[in-house]
């Protein structure tokens, strides 16, 4: 019998067309340093094999490290166990039992890779998107969020400014005051870059309603322990009537709301929440806010995503990629991931640009910007990691590829080279007060020859005067 | 049984390690930081290249020093050096060494053009404790510098000269400046001359010292006490923490101009070098009282330096120091007065920045030279080629303290591995180490500008 075939796709068919795999595993643990597997590659192999036990052993065990500017003795057992059962996972690692673990073959090739970090980025990547997705679906989401703006995505904080006095921990009152924060914070985002949050002001400040009052109902413990990064000054108080922050609980509001909303499996502005805009064939939240900020400093890491929380001109946190999806591009300047994949087929290509294809955009951008900021300063010296985030935004780099860059240009203006032979690039390994505690521990420095700089000031040369 | 007045024995000499580099030791200094007291010449300072900071020296002459086309020098300037709190070692102490040495080597007799009679001083603020947090404090180092370098003897010794008691004749014999602290200032050299020494010429500059407006007991110690190590002792003796406390900006600031006045001198320069020591540790309301009594001290009061312009003060400070100073100084006025901030900083500073390759290179050559042993090999920077000495900048931060010990490193290497050329590989695997720690919101609205770079596009 020969039945004719109906070739308009069904919305199931559809949907699997479009939907990305599911993903073979959602836990997550804090690993954000790439170097921290090669390290326990490099261990297994000298040692023949590894265990929790050898790994946090203070004479043989892992090196002490910095985490931004965070020192870190040695790593947790939590760290090193969620560390080994991930690299398990990725098939690196074998148990030989009694909490033993040797090299696999692909864990061997791996250890033969390690020592070419961005080698072993990208091997990471390909490894980390094979077992849990995120990294290649954030990176379309971005795009999908800002498709105009590159991938450029704001989650506002409460303004700078606003300082309220503390409040009873069981008060979910919501006030104008809120609301007048909360429509600011959008304001100021969607000024700064127009697509930058891709949310209607009315449904904003609904959503950062609810997710206040949520908040308001948990019990203060697991508050506690559901903190955030930007709420950590929440603390579990033994007294009667607990008191809380509202910039604290606002501030946590807003990322909730905002990750909750831009970060679904639905696209937010889909006309309805039907099968076909689902982005997987779940009704789990892909990344929720805990697992969200796991992941930002681990993409950051692997040079899929720049991030900051610092960004002079916007309060909150700005995200764009570093890559997008394609179906071909030139390389230079675009790397192809070739096992990164979108659901259309599309590979992923991240912008790794060499130095002189982006020398004269680097100079340009970098003078510019160092213009700008040292004038509203009103000091020669500036912050270099503003500078850096500002530099990365317009030209699409990673952080990794802007201290690559930062000394090159450095070392030309040295070398008296090119347009930077007039000018003098002064680097400061100073730490300031802001780097010094809290947060600012954990934003990355600018590394030049491995070590941390903070402050920049660009002159012009001064000449000797018989010349 | 050993010997109680046994004495250190020589090293015996060993073969020259450096020979294979054509070198007499290694040039380098192990611990790159200025000693002056060493005997060592690369701690001492004896290895200076002054063209190196020759541009430095002349804004420092044109900002803080009366000249011909400068009648009207500034009373605040400021050193921006590029040091870092671990990195520290940009060559700003032994500038401002070669600075005080020059004046005090002439009195300004080149750097003024003839134009002042000059005496300088380098002050570097001791760490806590005791610290420098308090002006009175700021105040006690400064007078503890200026004894401790002669600043104060000389005056008295010119004061000596100008009392009438010493004939010409004897005059005549003392020579050149450095020769005054033997012929002068020793009382036993001017009673071989039959100088009445304690009742006529001490009592007469102690006269002086109180006609000029001195405070009596101030000029008899002052009078009485002509060389620096009786004067740091009587001033340690006898001035207590409540005498600098209530009195210690009125004599510095008073007293002592008179003195110096009184000799002739009509300038003094205060190098204060590392303000970082103080201002780090200084909370913020001492932070403030100690930029008013600055402005106070400097400018306000009516004591005999501000009526004179008498004390040039020339601060280090680096980025951080700027940034911790700046609204301070705009509260107490001194930004109108000698501004800290840019782009007014400009007109009020002397930049101290990171060396490049054209001053690396003879910076190099002045420490090769000093140990090379072939005269015929003197002009070149061998054993090391351009692009090490480059790359030792670069791995440096432009920074000279920390090349110099990374050079001082590599000859250790080369020596040991008797090579005889030093190239860049040399100096990276020689730097190569671990990763290490060394190491106000704009609130405002505003569009970003437009990314650059098209990630969708061609």
């Amino acid at each position: 019998m020969n039945m004719k075939k109906d070739k308009t796709p069904t919305s199931l068919q559809m949907a699997f067309a479009s939907a990305w795999p599911q993903p073979a595993s959602r836990d997550f643990a804090e690993l954000s340093d790439p170097i921290l597997f090669s390290e326990v590659l490099e261990f297994t192999h000298k040692e023949g094999s590894v265990s929790l036990q050898k790994l946090t052993s203070e004479t043989e065990g892992l090196r002490k490290r910095l985490r931004r500017l965070w020192v870190i003795d040695k790593p947790t057992r939590t760290t090193i166990n969620g560390l080994l059962s991930a690299m398990k996972k990725f098939g690196w690692l074998k148990e030989n039992g009694q909490g033993s673990y040797s090299l696999t073959s692909e864990g061997f090739e791996m250890y033969k890779v390690s020592s070419d970090e961005k080698l072993f980025r990208r091997k990471l990547t390909e490894k980390m998107h094979d077992r849990y997705v995120i990294p290649g679906w954030f990176i379309s989401r971005l795009h999908s969020l800002n498709s105009q703006g590159q991938g450029e995505i704001v989650l506002p904080s409460p303004p700078k400014e606003w300082q309220p006095t503390k409040g009873k921990w069981q008060s979910s009152e919501w006030t104008d005051e809120l609301s007048e924060q909360v429509n600011i914070s959008a304001e100021r985002a969607k000024k700064s870059f127009p697509w930058a949050l891709p949310i209607d002001n009315e449904i904003w400040l609904q959503i950062v309603r609810d997710s206040w009052e949520r908040i308001s109902t948990r019990k203060q413990e697991n508050q506690y322990l559901d903190k955030i990064e930007s709420s950590a000054k929440i603390k579990p108080k033994t007294s009667i009537e607990p008191e809380f922050t509202p910039r604290a609980r606002l501030t946590q509001a807003m990322r909730e709301a905002a990750i909750n909303y831009l970060f679904d499996s639905y696209l937010p502005f889909s006309s309805s929440r039907e099968i076909r805009a689902a982005d997987f064939y779940s009704n789990k939240h892909p990344i929720p806010p805990r697992a969200f900020s796991a992941w930002c400093p681990r993409l950051e890491a692997l040079e899929l995503i720049f991030y900051t929380d610092f960004h002079p001109l916007i309060s909150g946190r700005l995200i764009f990629p570093c890559g997008v999806f394609r179906e071909s591009a030139n390389h230079p300047p675009f790397e192809v991931i070739s096992k990164v994949t979108d659901p259309l087929g599309k590979h992923l290509y991240l912008y790794q640009p060499k130095w002189q294809d982006i020398r004269e955009n680097f100079i340009d951008v970098l003078l510019e910007t160092y213009q700008r900021y040292t004038r509203k300063a009103g000091a020669l010296y500036i912050s270099l990691l503003d500078l850096r985030d500002e530099v990365c935004r317009q030209l699409k780099l990673s952080s990794i590829l802007f201290d690559s860059f930062l000394e090159s240009a450095y070392r030309e203006s040295i070398q008296e080279k090119g347009v930077l032979k007039n000018f003098a690039i002064s680097l400061e390994s100073d730490i300031r007060a802001e780097q010094q505690s809290g947060y600012g521990l954990l934003r990355r420095p600018v590394y030049i020859s491995k070590v941390p700089h903070s402050l920049i000031a660009i002159s012009h040369k001064r000449r000797h005067k018989q010349e | 049984m050993s010997d109680p007045f046994r004495k250190a024995q020589p090293l015996e000499q060993a073969s020259n390690q450096y020979e294979i580099l054509g070198l007499r030791d290694n040039p380098f200094p192990r611990e790159p930081s200025l000693q002056p007291g060493s005997s060592d010449p690369r701690a001492n300072g004896e290895i200076y290249n002054e063209e190196l900071h020759r541009d430095e020296q002349a804004t420092l002459e044109k900002l803080l020093i009366p000249s011909p086309v400068q009648s009207n020098p500034l009373s605040i300037a400021f050193l921006m050096d590029h040091t870092t709190r671990r990195g520290r070692g940009i060559g700003k102490s032994a500038f401002l060494k070669h600075q005080r040495d020059r004046i005090m080597s002439d009195f300004g007799e080149e750097s003024s053009h003839r134009r002042a009679v000059m005496c300088a001083v380098h002050v570097i603020p001791p760490p806590p404790p005791p610290g420098c947090r308090k002006f009175w404090e700021f105040c006690r180092t400064i007078v503890e510098a200026l004894i401790e370098q002669d600043v104060i003897a000389s005056a008295i010794w010119r004061l000596r000269a100008f009392s009438n008691v010493i004939p010409e004749s004897v005059l005549g014999e003392v020579g050149g400046i450095t020769n005054l602290a033997e012929s002068i200032g020793s009382d036993k050299w001017l009673e071989e001359r039959n100088i009445d020494v304690h009742f006529s010429l001490n009592r007469t500059v102690g006269d002086i010292l109180r006609s000029v407006g001195v405070r009596d007991e101030l000029a008899k110690i002052l009078a009485y006490t002509p060389n620096s190590i009786d004067l740091r002792s009587r001033v340690s003796s006898s001035f207590s923490d409540y005498f600098w406390r209530k009195d210690g900006g009125r004599f510095l600031f008073d007293d002592l101009v008179k003195l110096f006045m009184a000799a002739q001198f009509t300038r003094c320069l205060l190098f204060i070098d590392e303000v970082e020591k103080m201002a780090y540790h200084q909370n913020m309301t001492e932070r403030r009282s100690f930029v008013e009594s600055l402005r106070y001290y400097m400018f306000d009061a009516d004591f005999a330096n501000s009526r004179n312009h008498f004390y040039g003060i020339l601060l280090t400070i680096h980025p951080g120091v700027q940034e911790l100073l700046s609204p301070h100084w705009k509260a107490a006025g001194l930004d109108g007065i000698s501004p800290i901030t840019q782009p007014e900083a400009q007109e009020t500073t002397v930049y101290f920045g990171p060396l490049d390759r054209k001053m690396a290179i003879p910076l190099v050559k002045v420490y090769l030279e000093y140990y090379k042993i072939s005269k015929d090999s003197r002009a070149g920077i061998e054993p090391f080629t351009e692009d090490a000495v480059t790359e030792a900048l670069v791995k440096a931060g432009g920074v000279p303290r920390p090349m110099l010990r990374l050079l001082y490193r590599v000859v250790e290497r080369a020596a040991e591995l008797k090579v005889t050329k030093i190239d860049k590989k040399l100096i990276e695997e020689v730097y190569s180490t671990p990763e290490r720690l060394e190491a106000e919101a704009i609130e405002e609205e505003e569009t970003l500008p437009t990314p650059k770079v098209d990630l969708k596009g061609e």
